[in-house]
């Protein structure tokens, strides 16, 4: 255990004298980087409904297929007002 | 970058937000850009469910009727109704998302150095992405301001 600590500490010194110290999806100054982008778009995934005009219709049914009278208001319970 | 408050908004008739919200998500889908979440989004979405169907039945005291195992089948339901519509919208939508595991190192020193900015609002995300998903999307909330 002891040596496999050791093996992180030194990598972690690796890491951090790095200047501008890069994390795999970005800068540390909260600048993307080309590879973070790349990244991001390898995950991307295609509507799978082609047809713009069904993709729309199939927006409208998603967004009614609740029914409630009940409001939540997201934003306030977020902030942890009840 | 697409916040629960926006899903929330659009699947609940009932949110002051709504009809706003709907709109929204039909121009993003007829622009065909792309729209990045975290993964908290769908958790977020469960929660907030569950919560209606609390409310529907306890009204003001529904905190406090957390475990009021009567709310369950109607919360079913919901989750049920929530999740297929989440699906539907999905298949609308260009999209990525962003899971925890891939921002939570960062949590700590970036809680550090914001003005202690909610896991929701996950900061982290947007500074690993940077420019890649300008721009973003959220209701208005005061403690996120400084980062919309």
């Amino acid at each position: 255990m002891a040596r496999m600590g050791a093996v992180t500490s030194k990598v972690d010194r690796q890491r951090s004298s790095r200047a501008g110290s890069v994390t795999a999806g970005g800068t540390r100054n909260g600048r993307g980087t080309d590879s973070a982008r790349e990244s991001l778009r390898t995950r991307i995934h295609a509507p799978r409904i082609a047809d713009v005009d069904e993709r729309i219709a199939n927006i409208e049914r998603a967004t009614k297929r609740i029914k409630t009278d009940v409001q939540v208001d997201f934003v306030r319970t977020r902030r942890g007002r009840r | 970058m697409l916040d629960t408050s926006v899903v929330v908004e659009a699947l609940l008739p009932s949110e002051p937000g709504h009809v706003a919200c709907v709109a929204f998500l039909r121009r993003l889908t007829a622009s065909g850009c792309l729209v990045v979440f975290n993964r908290l989004l769908q958790v977020e979405l469960h929660e907030t469910l569950f919560n209606v169907a609390l409310k529907e039945r306890h009204g003001k005291r529904w905190a406090s009727a957390r475990y009021d195992g009567r709310v369950r089948r109607r919360a079913g339901r919901l989750l049920e109704a929530g999740a297929g519509a989440w699906s539907e919208l999905l298949d609308s939508l260009a999209w990525s998302s962003i899971d925890l595991s891939e921002v939570v190192e960062d949590v700590p020193k970036l809680m550090r150095s914001y003005d202690a900015p909610t896991m929701p609002c996950t900061p982290p995300v947007w500074g690993r992405l940077g420019s890649a998903i300008w721009p973003r999307s959220t209701t208005a909330s005061p403690r996120c301001h400084k980062h919309v």
